[in-house]
């Protein structure tokens, strides 16, 4: 990859770091401050807007973990395998970070941490699978790691669509996630959540965008030495 | 109750402030490796 294309990537840090930035702040007035309370949950349903909005940002990491886990797979050309080990390291927070917010929430609404249910398990499953991809970038020597990985990418990523139509899928029954999830938001819930999500987007283009060029660096210091 | 959430709410924009300085900082330093690199090579 040229220097340019470096460049490029630096200016996209650069814009979405300085956007970010007060958009945080924005989410964090329009949640605490702005939006109403629910009527069962009370305050604890506040977690809900960023719950959310670092789902679907973990959803984008994983599609882009997808997509370059194939290219690699298709090309071998190193700089697929930057990106998907990047996107596999930010999905991996991303998801631990829903995680706890899930517990914390789902400890408060349903009075347990966790529970088997249809979401809740397959969301395991693909933070184990994430949580193996980073272990296994990290520690292994193995000169197939790369193409190892490539494969479990690909693995979790088509996992993921089976886990966000789960609560379709299968009866009501059977589902855990709060009737609020689908569509009990009042206007000024919408707006908040809205604007976290972008907000999440935003940083998470971000954390993307800068892990990439630290990798970068990193291998083009190490391939000269 | 809306005292506890104005408190979560200074709480995590200063937790946000923390983050924010940081990733200045690491930016501020993975730009002065990247001039370094550029210089040297």
């Amino acid at each position: 990859m040229s220097e340019k294309k470096l460049d490029i990537t630096k200016k996209i840090e650069d814009i979405s770091f300085y956007l970010s930035i007060p958009a945080i702040f924005i989410s964090l007035y329009l949640i605490f401050m702005w939006a109403s309370y629910e009527k069962t949950m009370g305050a604890v349903q506040k977690i809900f807007y960023f719950h959310v909005g670092f789902a679907l940002s973990s959803y984008i990491a994983i599609f882009i973990l997808f997509c370059t886990s194939l290219s690699y797979l298709l090309t071998k050309e190193k700089i697929w395998d930057l990106v998907s080990e990047v996107s596999a390291t930010i999905a991996f927070l991303l998801t631990s970070i829903v995680l706890v917010t899930g517990m914390i929430w789902g400890k408060a609404a349903w009075g347990a941490w966790f529970n088997w249910e249809p979401r809740l398990v397959s969301f395991l499953l693909i933070w184990l699978m994430l949580l193996s991809l980073v272990v296994m970038r990290k520690f292994s020597s193995s000169n197939i790691t790369a193409e190892l990985s490539s494969v479990l990418g690909i693995v979790c990523s088509i996992l993921t669509p089976v886990m966000i139509y789960s609560i379709k899928f299968l009866p009501n029954i059977m589902q855990l996630h709060p009737e609020i999830e689908r569509g009990g938001l009042t206007s000024n819930m919408k707006i908040t959540l809205l604007v976290t999500t972008l907000s999440c987007f935003v940083f998470t283009i971000f954390l993307l965008s800068f892990s990439f060029r630290i990798k970068y660096l990193k291998n083009i210091s190490k391939n000269f030495n | 109750m809306p005292d506890t959430v104005n408190y979560l709410f200074f709480a995590y924009s200063a937790l946000w402030a923390l983050i924010v300085f940081y990733l200045f900082k690491l930016r501020a330093e993975v730009n002065k490796f990247q001039k370094s690199n550029e210089d040297g090579l």
